[in-house]
């Protein structure tokens, strides 16, 4: 998000060097603080809600963080299989994402002549637009039938395809490796968005004085470009995750939905929102203390990254602002 | 004293207008027409007449309320029902699911009520909804019940029999057979699977078709089918690993065919309608993926060569998809049944199954899998439709609207009549037998608003 | 060493040759490389592009054979072994997320803007903070926004599955959306208005009301349009919490059913005049975003030229 700089002029219409003589709060100003307000609790009680709705869960913290099995109606639920599924898929993807994104994102700035930008901006948040059940839908009768028949049998031609994808022959459409590649598409708009910004934020300065020292176009890259925007860069990759992390309908459509720890890449397994979201329906009790006890989780993880991201991007642009 | 000839003459008038008048009255009378109906015992069709003499098979007179019951038929008091009643939520068994929808939306439905959609989350979730207050109508595989094991666990309406006896009606919905399904392609028609392979085959033990088992248990390596297996196996086509699916979330189909490989293969896994996951139960096949309900296990199949489950027999009927096929399995005498000859035969089967387990159902006394009996499927299973016994209590979802309590248990009964003869066979399912369907509508009399019986409810009932 | 004694005469050309040699060679290796490397980001590009492509050319080639009048208009019905191509059309489920993308913009915008606005006027350690909460909210796996409508109207409020929970679960979604644009929007307004304002002794509330919101209204109508459309592709939130239904409904307090949703179920249906129908469906929620996200942008690209 760029932001400008603050207004210095604020609310009580005097600018911020003269603040200290007393401001009058007119009734405007307290009912935009009530809106505030209003936001601020929408947000308290989303958190609250789904943490006091899975408080009975939390009584055996070890089952949903560490139990390997969930086992409906009646228990013992174990998260385990959804967090290592969670992990698995959106590491993977990320790390998938951050390779064509950032070429994607380069390629943007330094080959697409500027007029020529804007278009191709649009079509990268058009890919953005597209809601994650079209994703869902076309991995699923689409992408999940050819890698069955294509692409299944050469990877498992692979040397140490053993151990990465798993004994040959499983080969169901659905697998963990196909919601990978399907997490992989949905997040690269994100992660394009922002490290374009990124990238293109580097002084232009910076960059006339490289090429003025007869440095070729990948040398300004290389050593000017990125290394200055680094930090921003894996901003953007931790708020590209923590989009995967919480992908729910694709993943749920094509990643076979079978509750076990699995570290084969081409047999089934399911994520955190995924299972919520397919078991939800018929949970009752305990059962849905524990759904929200996973989604408690999620929200954990997918806020820590968010933050972390945020975190990252503002620095990059303080430094480039120093710079 | 003799007569004047005037007198006998009056007399004779008198006596010839007499008999002119009863003769000419008896033609009115014999030919007096009366009102003769017949209700179709296979079509519940209502044909009147009026005739003379009613013909053979018409009974005279206009039928009754009672027995106009349950037949579509206008003066069907089923088909009324209050103002207001707005959407009913149902949920529960995918294996429902073509009887519930084919009756809830549509041409065929029910009398314009709304329903909501059926999102058939499984036997379970019919279960856990209606426990919870939030459906109307719950649809499951088993019923709720100690016999079952699926008295609930948490709450305070259905833990235990005399709560669920005292707070639910449990009706028998529909009558149906699951199949194991497999996908081979050609030239695997007709394959046989004893319970005891199937058993192996989801605990991992046989993981390809090309096994030795299965070939000698159709009829050896030099039988065609037995050669194509085994050249499955030299091959090294990708088909020949057993692709197995399951079900990852509850399901009553589940339970029919646990419960099937428990008596008839002796598996450690008892009958259990609930996914087959966690420590201790869980399938110990490796390669395995998880559906959802019946449709998807179906589809499922459909696009994965090799792959092996269990489903609903109707979902081997849709045309357009992949052909997936139903293997043929041992009945409790140890023939051999083939589900794929034909529907008729198929749902023979399946009827012999209800008969052989005789009429006295109930929701202790549920289940028709492995029935004793010759040409007796032993996949059959009745499915049952659950709802609140005082509807305006607040267990129910229909407390406060008495129209839609009143259209949730006439829907039962339309059903469990006239949908049996109408939908149940084009949809893959046996029509209730006579025995079962009283015993819905004796329980759906009990079924009240404030004391006040709902099945019989006219239009000048107060609640 | 060798050259310098060759071409003593003439002092160091030979060296400068030599640099100018290897100059030369690792100059033009440098630009091999950076061509490579250049040619490798343009396909990275290309790659990101095929999915899109790929996707879009699948949902018309699938999808608009599916597309008719009926299809809009006429209810769902439920294929049977007599008629496995009877499947209806999608009219509950166009009118379902026309209800739903109503209540939520009526719960969602006027929150969204004026708390955005608070944000974009605001320096306070708690308007800093509610930024934060903004952004890490805005972030979040919408299948949460379900969950939270669930405990309240479902669970706690005990009203079952109804169109106001959904709607809420999408409000939710669109709260922070609404507001970060509102809040840029805003901000984007130079302060030399605001200033000129006050300085002509224009009470501060009037100043916002009359001068910067009006200025800021196309980043606020684009930043709107953008969360309605992204509400309206959504699953997860409304999967848990409307209930479906195949009439076409649109009432608060019913549950009634959604494209997103209608599409879930169609996906894994066994029918293959279902899954086909389905195609469609897609397409229809596809276009639908797509014109609402190009109408936003458009509305931006216009305004920003008229302010120059």
């Amino acid at each position: 998000m760029s932001m400008r700089t603050p207004n210095l002029t604020n609310l009580s219409g005097r600018s911020a060097e003269n603040s200290s003589a007393g401001r009058s709060r007119g009734w405007y100003h307290w009912l935009l603080v009530a809106f505030g307000a209003v936001f601020a609790f929408v947000s308290f009680a989303f958190v609250a809600s789904i943490a006091i709705y899975s408080a009975p869960a939390w009584a055996h913290p070890g089952q949903i963080l560490g139990g390997s099995g969930w086992q409906s109606p009646t228990g013992p639920y174990g998260g385990l299989p959804m967090i290592v599924g969670t992990l698995e898929t959106s590491l993977i993807a990320i790390f998938l994402a951050c390779i064509v994104g950032l070429g994607t994102s380069i390629a943007i700035i330094f080959m697409i002549p500027k007029r020529l930008r804007t278009i191709v901006a649009t079509l990268v948040e058009l890919l953005a637009a597209i809601p994650s059940i079209i994703y869902g839908l076309w991995g699923f009768l689409v992408l999940a039938p050819y890698m069955f028949n294509h692409v299944d049998p050469i990877l498992n031609k692979l040397p140490f395809a053993g151990t990465i994808f798993g004994p040959p022959g499983q080969q169901f459409g659905a697998s963990l490796l196909l919601a990978t590649f399907v997490l992989a598409i949905m997040i690269l708009p994100t992660f394009i968005a922002i490290s374009r910004e990124v990238l293109a934020a580097v002084p232009n300065d910076l960059l006339e004085a490289s090429y003025s020292l007869g440095a070729t176009r990948w040398q300004v890259i290389k050593d000017v470009v990125l290394p200055t925007s680094k930090i921003g860069l894996v901003g953007a990759a931790f708020l590209a995750l923590a989009r995967a992390t919480g992908e729910t309908v694709a993943v749920a459509l094509v990643a076979g939905g079978v509750a076990r720890v699995q570290f084969h890449l081409l047999y089934p397994g399911t994520s955190i929102a995924a299972w919520i979201a397919t078991q939800f329906g018929e949970a009752q009790g305990n059962e849905i203390s524990a759904l929200m006890a996973l989604g408690l989780l999620l929200m954990i993880l997918n806020f820590g990254l968010s933050l972390i991201s945020r975190s990252l991007v503002t620095r990059q642009r303080k430094q480039l602002a120093k710079v | 004293m003799k007569l004047s000839n005037t007198f006998k003459s009056t007399v004779a008038v008198l006596f010839t207008a007499a008999g002119l008048v009863s003769i000419a009255s008896v033609p009115s009378s014999a030919a007096a027409k009366v009102s003769c109906y017949e209700l179709s015992k296979t079509t519940d069709v209502l044909t009147t007449k009026t005739a003379t003499k009613c013909p053979s098979g018409y009974t005279k007179g206009t039928p009754s309320a009672t027995l106009l019951q349950g037949t579509n038929n206008t003066g069907d008091i089923d088909l009324y029902h209050g103002t207001g009643v707005g959407t009913l939520a149902i949920n529960g068994s995918s294996f429902d699911t073509s009887l519930v929808t084919a009756t809830t939306s549509g041409s065929g439905d029910f009398n314009g009520v709304a329903f909501s959609s059926y999102a058939h989350s499984g036997s379970g979730g019919g279960r856990s909804g209606i426990e919870a207050g939030t459906l109307n109508i719950g649809f499951s595989d088993q019923p709720i019940s100690a016999a079952a094991g699926t008295l609930a666990t948490t709450g305070t309406v259905a833990n235990t029999t005399a709560e669920v006896q005292s707070n639910f009606i449990q009706v028998p919905y529909l009558l149906g057979g699951a199949v194991v399904a497999y996908n081979l392609g050609n030239g695997f028609d007709n394959l046989k699977l004893t319970a005891s392979e199937i058993a192996q085959i989801y605990n991992g033990a046989i993981t390809t078709w090309s096994n030795p088992q299965i070939v000698a248990t159709n009829g050896g390596a030099k039988t065609a089918i037995g050669i194509a297996l085994t050249k499955l196996g030299t091959s090294g086509s990708a088909e020949n690993t057993i692709k197995v699916c399951y079900r990852n979330a509850s399901s009553g189909t589940t339970y029919a065919f646990t419960d099937y490989l428990h008596q008839a293969a002796g598996t450690t896994q008892v009958a259990s309608g609930n996914a087959m996951e966690g420590t201790g139960n869980a399938w110990t096949a490796t390669n395995v993926v998880g559906e959802g309900d019946n449709g998807s296990m179906a589809s499922t199949l459909a696009t994965t060569p090799g792959a092996i489950g269990y489903v609903e027999y109707s979902y081997l009927l849709v045309p357009g998809n992949a052909k997936i096929q139903g293997a043929e399995l041992q009945d409790h005498d140890g023939v051999w049944l083939n589900p794929n000859v034909s529907t008729p035969t198929m749902l023979g089967y399946i009827a012999n199954a209800a008969a052989a387990a005789g009429s006295n159902i109930t929701s202790e006394n549920f289940s028709i899998v492995n029935e004793a009996g010759k040409n007796v499927w032993p996949l059959a299973t009745y499915s049952w439709a659950i709802v609140a016994k005082s509807q305006s209590s607040s267990i129910s979802a229909a407390a406060g609207n008495p129209s839609a309590a009143e259209a949730v248990v006439k829907y039962l009964d339309w059903e469990t009549h006239y949908a049996q003869v109408a939908d149940a066979s084009n949809n893959g399912y046996v029509p209730l037998p006579a025995a079962a369907a009283a015993y819905a509508r004796s329980l759906l009399g009990q079924v009240q608003y404030n004391t006040t019986e709902l099945l019989t409810a006219t239009s000048s009932t107060t609640f | 060493m060798m050259n310098t004694m060759q071409h003593d005469a003439n002092g160091t050309t030979s060296t400068r040759d030599y640099i100018r040699q290897r100059a030369d060679q690792l100059r033009a290796r440098r630009l091999a490389v950076s061509k490579v490397m250049i040619i490798l980001c343009g396909a990275a590009l290309v790659l990101t592009a095929i999915p899109l492509v790929v996707l879009i050319e699948q949902l018309i080639v699938r999808g608009v054979s599916q597309i008719s009048w009926g299809f809009f208009t006429q209810l769902p019905q439920s294929p049977t072994l007599s008629a496995p191509n009877a499947v209806g059309g999608v009219s509950n489920a166009v009118v379902g997320t026309l209800a739903l993308a109503l209540y939520a913009s009526i719960m969602a915008i006027p929150v969204g803007v004026l708390t955005g606005v608070y944000l974009a006027e605001s320096d306070s350690k708690f308007a800093e903070a509610m930024r934060i909460v903004a952004q890490t909210m805005a972030g979040a796996p919408s299948i949460l926004m379900g969950l939270f409508a669930f405990s309240v109207f479902v669970k706690y409020m005990h009203l079952g599955f109804t169109a106001l929970a959904g709607a809420f679960a999408l409000a939710v979604l669109m709260l922070p959306v609404v507001t970060i644009s509102t809040e840029i929007a805003v901000r984007n307004v130079p302060s030399t208005l605001r200033e000129a304002g006050l300085a002509l002794g224009v009470k501060p509330h009037k100043v916002s009301l009359r001068i910067v919101i009006p200025s800021a209204l196309s980043g606020i109508v684009t930043g709107s349009l953008l969360a309605i459309a992204r509400a309206v592709g959504e699953t997860a939130p409304v999967l848990l919490v409307i209930g479906g239904g195949y009439i076409n409904e649109w009432r608060p307090l019913n549950p009634v059913s959604a494209l997103p949703l209608s599409i879930f179920m169609g996906a894994k249906s066994v029918w293959p005049a279902q899954r086909a129908q389905v195609w469609g469906i897609a397409l229809v929620l596809v276009a639908f975003v797509f014109i609402l996200s190009l109408t936003a942008r458009l509305w931006a690209g216009r305004s920003a030229k008229g302010r120059k």
